[in-house]
């Protein structure tokens, strides 16, 4: 392809865009909360026993799927005659746990209890040591890898911007995913975990593959500006970036289309969409254009 | 390369195929092993293994006896009760089991898979009471040896008629308030100079006090362990397992050594955590299957979503790279195969999590195979040259590969010694995929290209460009 794009020149407009989206995702975070699941904050449990034959599984979940007040209902069979809901109210009012027994189909005896989260308290805080202490070392090793190319800005600078990258990356599904909890309670339970996991890896390799190019570039190209050479490597990766997060794409299509009638599973496939999307956008228009910034404003100081 | 190494390693890759394929389905093979009885070892037929989350499994429930204990503390007793299940259930090999409590005062243990689950149960079990104690006063220890020795040689019958004759039959050691309940955890590790087995015991908040205070009145002396009733482990003379407290003990982390046989540290090891919950807990009261958490979701959903996902992947590879991209489409299947054969193999117990780790690592894969050939295609337009463009491809693209896996490893690792449960299965998964996927790229993809490059494919143009 002999196109050249200058994915320089707006950078101020994509930075805008960032900002904006980013904060956003932190206002939608701060006002409406996360809105975490039973898997995390733990609920009540409704066990429903059924007298004679249990209807099946499939039916019940098209019938309380219709029960708005509970989104987020878990469904499990137990043995050969009971069925478990777990729901994350902890208080049911009569009301409301009425509309479940008669929705039902059949005759069948109810008994209900509170139950804990299946990650407790202390696991969530663990886990958020354990995504910091990731973070650090992915900054350290970027640091490292990327030595050679100290100048004309430090090879810190390199990891600092891909950290910045992976909190936008992460931020922008997590404001989503407040603001669906808010309105439509989505709540977040291991799944969507997993998916903003996922994202945290793809965030971390686009960012290097676009580096590694820089890296090289710098060492081979010693007449032109650094603006240049972080351009021309930008121009030289796209297509790989565009093609890889395609690919992602491709596998989350079928994976949506059987997975939709399973509420948690959907918006793992929604949350890994966004991420990979804003991760595409940042790799490309904020990573680097950001170290060419850094690097203008070190120049102008000078 | 030369024509018998490259014919060489073709054949390897072959073999490799072959062997994993089996692995990954094993019945046509068996079956035709059978019907001409053959004398050929069958592979195994095992199943995957599913998680809680997609296949379902065992539901056990427990109720806890919190009779003796304070009200207010009770939900901390439970808190506790559920990691320690958590733990003997994880030691036991069981991944991702999930532990809830219900109500106040019950514990729900899901198990995925079926087999095992008795001995899951037995691993559970009941609580033995593991008890601590200090030695008598001197005196009283003293009264207890004179007792015995006026005792020797008697029968049954005449000891009776000796006054307070029961005293010989006292231990030398009383018990104090520590038992198992503020024991948070024991394990073995060895010193790092002698290598000598060493015994460590962690006590919670409350058990260290104690255990501070116990130590302080029994420097010098000895202190006894014992487990239902009975010495920790048999010493074989009839006396009691019992450490010399050297100093008082704070901080609630206690070390003991001088146990030279590894195999007796690591039972009593065992026999510590086995006494450390905090309270007695029955046969289960509840025992059922229990379905899928993901319900809607068939295990033949799952595959097909998986299958359509990785042949739009191989159509895109094939459409956008021509010949490179075939020949990467084999190897990605390649990939798959022995990725698949490996969680078999393991086992590992496949959950959403660890799906995710998969998803993640086969975009890894494909990553890989779409940053050589991005650099093939730019050396080709360069040279003439297509052996040379192959080299130099793989060689360029080799650095971004490195560099993007390992982070991702490293990041995965930490994941994984640090991290819970549902992060654990991811990591893992990812981990794994990762080591497979730099293997299938740089090794599997690279051999295939070049030996197409060499031959009379190597020629026509458009096919690699």
């Amino acid at each position: 392809m002999v196109m050249v794009m200058n994915f320089i020149k707006y950078s101020k407009l994509y930075f805008a865009i960032a900002i904006a989206l980013v904060g956003l995702s932190i206002y939608s975070l701060f006002s409406f909360g996360l809105n975490l699941g039973i898997d995390f904050e733990g609920g009540s449990m409704i066990t429903i026993n059924y007298t004679s034959e249990r209807p099946q599984l499939d039916e019940v979940r098209d019938l309380l799927s219709g029960i708005e007040e509970f989104s987020g209902m878990q469904i499990q069979p137990l043995g050969d005659k009971e069925i478990i809901l777990k729901i994350k109210e902890k208080d049911i009012t009569n009301e409301s746990f009425s509309k479940i027994t008669n929705t039902l189909p059949g005759e069948f005896d109810t008994s209900i209890e509170t139950i804990s989260p299946v990650v407790g308290k202390e696991l969530k805080d663990k886990t958020l040591i354990v995504v910091l202490v990731a973070l650090l070392a992915m900054l350290a090793y970027i640091a490292l890898a990327f030595n050679s190319i100290s100048k004309p800005i430090s090879s810190i600078q390199y990891g600092i911007s891909s950290t910045l990258m992976l909190f936008h990356d992460l931020i922008i599904p997590l404001g989503v995913l407040a603001f669906l909890g808010y309105y439509y309670d989505v709540q977040i339970n291991i799944p969507v975990i997993t998916a903003l996991l996922t994202i945290i890896g793809y965030s971390i390799n686009n960012n290097i593959v676009i580096f590694d190019r820089i890296r090289e570039n710098l060492k081979r190209e010693s007449k032109l500006s650094y603006s240049e050479i972080v351009n021309k490597s930008l121009n030289e990766t796209f297509v790989r970036c565009l093609n890889t997060s395609f690919t992602v794409l491709l596998v989350l299509i079928p994976l949506y289309y059987f997975f939709r009638n399973e509420e948690s599973l959907k918006y793992f496939t929604l949350v890994m969409g966004i991420g990979i999307f804003v991760g595409f956008f940042s790799s490309v228009f904020l990573s680097s254009p950001l170290l060419v910034t850094w690097n203008n404003y070190r120049q102008r100081k000078k | 390369m030369t024509k018998r190494k490259t014919i060489l390693y073709l054949f390897l890759v072959l073999v490799l195929v072959i062997v994993v394929g089996l692995f990954c389905y094993p019945k046509p093979y068996n079956d035709l092993v059978d019907k001409y009885n053959l004398s050929l070892p069958h592979f195994p037929e095992t199943e995957f293994r599913l998680g809680l989350d997609l296949k379902g499994g065992v539901h056990l429930q427990y109720e806890a006896d919190l009779s003796q204990i304070d009200e207010r503390e009770r939900d901390d007793v439970m808190e506790g009760l559920k990691d320690v299940i958590e733990r003997r259930v994880n030691i036991f090999g069981v991944t991702e089991p999930v532990i809830q409590i219900y109500g106040s005062n019950r514990i729900a243990v899901d198990l995925p898979g079926m087999e095992s689950i008795e001995d899951a149960i037995a691993w559970i079990g009941e609580t033995p009471l593991l008890e601590f104690a200090e030695e008598r006063p001197a005196e009283e220890i003293e009264k207890i040896i004179q007792k015995r020795e006026e005792l020797q040689g008697l029968s049954f019958e005449e000891m009776q008629e000796v006054e307070d004759w029961y005293i010989a039959f006292e231990d030398f050691y009383q018990k104090t308030e520590l038992t198992g309940r503020y024991l948070e955890k024991a394990k073995l590790s060895f010193n790092q100079t002698t290598y000598a087995p060493v015994i460590e015991l962690q006590f919670d908040s409350e058990g260290t006090k104690l255990f501070e205070e116990i130590t302080e009145r029994n420097i010098g002396k000895t202190l006894a362990i014992y487990l239902d009733g009975e010495s920790i482990i048999d010493m074989g003379d009839g006396s009691v397992y019992a450490p010399m407290v050297n100093e008082k003990i704070s901080g609630g982390k206690a070390i003991i050594t001088g146990q030279t046989d590894i195999n007796v540290a690591k039972l009593i090891v065992q026999r510590l955590n086995q006494g450390s919950l905090p309270v007695p807990l029955g046969e289960p009261i509840v025992q059922k299957k229990v379905g899928p958490t993901l319900g809607a979701i068939s295990l033949e959903n799952a595959v097909l979503a998986g299958m359509y996902g990785l042949i739009a992947i191989l159509c895109f590879l094939i459409i956008f790279y021509k010949l490179p991209g075939l020949l990467a489409s084999i190897s990605l299947i390649i990939y798959c195969m022995i990725l698949l054969a490996l969680i078999k193999l393991i086992p590992v117990t496949l959950t959403l999590a660890g799906i995710g780790g998969i998803v993640l690592s086969i975009g890894m894969a494909v990553d890989a195979n779409i940053l050589i050939f991005s650099r093939m295609r730019e050396e080709l337009k360069q040279s003439k040259d297509i052996l040379l463009s192959i080299e130099n491809g793989f060689s360029r693209a080799w650095p971004s590969i490195r560099d993007g896996n390992l982070t991702t490893l490293i990041v995965a690792f930490i994941l994984y010694f640090l991290g819970t449960s549902f992060i654990k299965a991811f990591a893992f998964t990812l981990i794994l995929g990762i080591l497979i996927s730099i293997f299938s790229a740089m090794v599997i993809s690279k051999l295939f290209i070049q030996v197409a490059a060499e031959s009379r494919l190597g020629k026509i143009k458009w096919l690699w460009s």
